[in-house]
């Protein structure tokens, strides 16, 4: 028997990641055997004890299990089926998630490596994981000349208000972080964007393995092996950061997770964390992150704002805040220019710049970066997304929003009907 | 597995336990509790919403009976109130501007405004106030107060708070922070005739601090690379200057300093920590790799010859490396260099 196994239907091995959602796969045999007979194979992890490990479901509504049976049909055409990353078992490396497809007989006839890939806490991750994203982060850099320099001149002065001060600061800063980790991911696949936890002490993250440490000038010093230790922006070298906090024993002055929940249902009310806990964040340091114009050349910035971006979706997940339609999800539902209508940029139906690479007023005169970057694993978002597009991230409503990310502690549940 | 329903069940358990909304202005206003306490808690507390807490909490910070510590408090739980009112932010900006308000609640008015600088669209309008109000604090008794008005005016460019950093950097009487201060909030606006000033620094100044803040910045300056080249070269200084000057060499003439980078890595003589750094910006130069995987064939002789003979050498080190860091450089070197696979032949 020779079994294939396309995970995101898809043969190209960039699309072999998935997260907590049901991501669409194939199964065939390529040497069928002929005759009307179907084969029958079961699905499951090749070990449970490391490693990602991966839940089937039979159908994209589920339900999730630990094996799966299928009938293969003997002309060697493909069934389809669903898996998912098990919730609280995420990957720690490319390829440490193993399907294994095993015959009537209980023999081996395939097996499969993926890599669940999650966001995940920066305080908790492995030295492998740690090290591969500031490889990554620092090779986007290239001493300040490389890609990354769009995403800096993505959020200066003079575009701040296209993701600040208003409604579409969540969804705007969820793009800007989804098309930086898609560039992060061409240099090394294996890399998501890690979370810094402002609401508890990282002691790990404030390191000079990681993040760094600051002495009394306010410079971020690193181990000279650390790839950060060669960073540079605008020409400067180095990294301006002193912490107003024990980062060794405590948490930034912020409001706890369980109090941002608590800022209220409807997303009016959320997106107050603007101000608290994100504000805040940023200024519990002296520094380049304690301004819109500067955060974007400290990298713990973008760490800082994935957590923002974690807690938007833990929100959105514990309030079952995914269709957009809702004002209590998203209160600006029209464009630009309409009654009632906010900030173009900031109703769900306005484009996003850059990626709409629009540069007339009162959009800003550049659009650096180009369009959105697509994905090998789903098709969302456009490449010219709208607000809208940056709700439904885990694809509860409509399989093809899925926008190909996960955090470690939100799962994906299937909606309940409202 | 972790059974979804019951984690979910556990955090809405959690958001239901937490009632310190409510009890932000009590346990401000408790005078059971010591201060380190209320700090404590007040720190991770829910911004203050509601109407009447929000009233309270504003007599208190008016209340100038109130201690310094306890008005600060308190207007650190209003920060959301703040983004969202103008008579609000009006009266934190009389606040820090205030020389006569205890020096903690006029720190704290500066926070939060700087957090609504993030978040409040009524900031926009308030911007030349705030400014203002901090060109008026950069020359106030707390040294605080008056880094972080200077960092915000630097920041945006502000030529006002630049003269007055250059004044101190060449009258040092007339300094208003440390002159390795002055010279990294002047670096957020690179520009030449700051060069000349930093060029003078680099070269004469025996200030190690500044050296290091001046040479970070002059990676900006073309002009400044044969300097930086030669202070990398000289072993006579400093470890953390020569690095830095490393780096800048780099960000100005990545084919320069590759050049001088390689002969550093495989000098013994060296500072193992030089040579790490070295490395690690051979290893993590974009235009370095890409050549290479792009056209392994199209460099010159003697480039190529240098590379094959340096790659050797990594490739001994990776295995008897002077120290940790520069083991871990010469792997990461390799990786990047899309070499490791043939390491692992080998």
């Amino acid at each position: 028997m020779a079994i294939e196994i396309l995970i995101n239907n898809s043969l190209n091995s960039s699309a072999n990641f998935i997260s907590w959602s049901p991501a669409p796969c194939r199964i065939r045999e390529t040497n069928p055997p002929g005759g009307t007979t179907p084969i029958a194979v079961t699905l499951r992890n090749r070990t449970t004890t490391s490693g990602g490990q991966i839940v089937f479901l039979p159908s994209i509504t589920g339900p999730e299990q630990n094996q799966l049976q299928l009938n293969l049909p003997a002309d060697g055409s493909p069934v389809e089926f669903f898996i998912a990353g098990m919730f609280g078992r995420p990957s720690v490396a490319n390829r440490d998630a193993i399907i294994r497809v095993v015959n009537s007989a209980g023999n081996t006839v395939g097996e499969k490596q993926l890599m669940v890939r999650i966001r995940k806490n920066a305080n908790n991750l492995t030295t492998g994981e740690r090290d591969r994203f500031l490889n990554a982060f620092a090779t986007l850099n290239n001493r300040g000349m490389g890609r990354f320099r769009d995403f800096r001149n993505m959020h200066l002065s003079n575009t701040e208000q296209e993701g600040h001060r208003n409604v579409g600061f969540l969804p705007w800063h969820r793009a800007y972080l989804l098309d930086l980790e898609r560039e992060l991911q061409l240099i090394d696949p294996s890399v998501s964007l890690p979370y810094w936890k402002f609401d508890a002490p990282a002691p790990r993250v404030f390191s000079r393995e990681f993040m760094g440490t600051t002495g009394s000038n306010g410079r971020v010093v690193f181990n000279s092996s650390n790839p950060l230790s060669v960073w540079a922006t605008d020409g400067v070298v180095g990294i301006n950061r002193s912490p107003r906090f024990n980062t060794s024993t405590s948490a930034a002055p912020v409001m706890t997770e369980v109090n941002t929940m608590r800022l209220g249902t409807n997303y009016d009310q959320f997106d107050n964390m603007e101000t608290n806990p994100h504000g805040s964040a940023h200024t519990s340091f002296n520094g380049y992150i304690r301004e819109i114009g500067e955060a974007a050349r400290d990298p713990l910035f973008f760490m800082l704002h994935t957590n923002a971006d974690r807690l938007w979706a833990k929100w959105q997940w514990a309030n079952n805040r995914f269709n957009s339609s809702a004002s209590a999800t998203y209160p600006f539902s029209g464009s630009a220019g309409t009654s009632g209508a906010t900030r173009v940029g900031h109703n769900l139906r306005d484009t996003m710049w850059p990626w709409n690479q629009i540069t007339a007023s009162p959009r800003p005169p550049a659009a650096p970066g180009g369009n959105f970057p697509s994905s090998s694993l789903v098709s969302a978002p456009s490449r010219m997304p709208i607000v809208g597009e940056m709700i439904d991230f885990q694809g509860k409503l409509n399989s093809t929003s899925k926008l190909g990310f996960d955090y470690d502690d939100v799962p994906f549940e299937f909606a309940p009907a409202t | 597995m972790i059974n979804k329903s019951e984690y979910r069940r556990e955090y809405e358990e959690l958001l239901k336990r937490s009632d310190e909304q409510q009890n932000v202005a009590s346990r401000i206003l408790d005078p059971s509790t010591s201060v380190a306490e209320k700090k404590t808690v007040v720190s991770g507390a829910a911004s203050v919403r509601a109407t009447s807490e929000v009233d309270r909490l504003l007599s208190v910070v008016r209340d100038r009976k109130e201690t310094g510590v306890t008005r600060a408090m308190a207007l650190q739980k209003l920060d959301i109130e703040v983004s969202n009112r103008e008579d609000i932010i009006n009266e934190v900006l009389a606040i820090l501007g205030d020389k006569k308000e205890p020096v903690e609640l006029r720190r704290t008015a500066l926070t939060v405004l700087q957090q609504a600088s993030f978040s409040s669209a009524i900031f926009i309008t308030k911007r030349p106030d705030y400014f203002n109000v901090l060109r008026s604090i950069i020359d106030d008794k707390d040294k605080q107060l008056r880094f972080d008005a200077l960092e915000t005016l630097a920041a945006h460019k502000d030529e006002y708070a630049q003269r007055r950093l250059l004044d101190g950097l060449k009258a040092p009487a007339k300094a208003l922070v440390a002159p390795e201060k002055a010279i990294q909030l002047l670096g957020y606006d690179v520009h030449a005739e700051l060069f000349t000033t930093l060029r003078d620094i680099a070269e004469n100044s025996s200030h190690l601090e500044s050296k290091v803040e001046a040479v970070r910045i002059l990676g900006a300056d073309p002009e400044s690379k044969e300097l930086l080249q030669k202070m990398f070269r000289n072993k006579s200084e400093n470890k953390e200057v020569r690095a830095t000057c490393a780096v800048a060499v780099q960000a100005i003439d990545p084919e320069d300093f590759s050049t001088s980078a390689k002969q550093t890595v495989m000098d013994e003589a060296e500072d193992s920590d030089i040579r790490a750094i070295c490395l690690n910006a051979l290893a993590l130069d974009g235009e370095i790799a890409d050549r290479r995987k792009n056209a392994p064939n199209e460099r010159s002789a003697m480039v190529s010859a240098v590379d094959t003979s340096f790659d050797a050498y990594v490739q001994q080190l990776q295995e008897k490396a002077a120290s940790k860091e520069l083991g871990k450089a010469a792997t990461q070197y390799l990786r990047n260099m899309d070499l490791k696979k043939n390491v692992d032949k080998n």
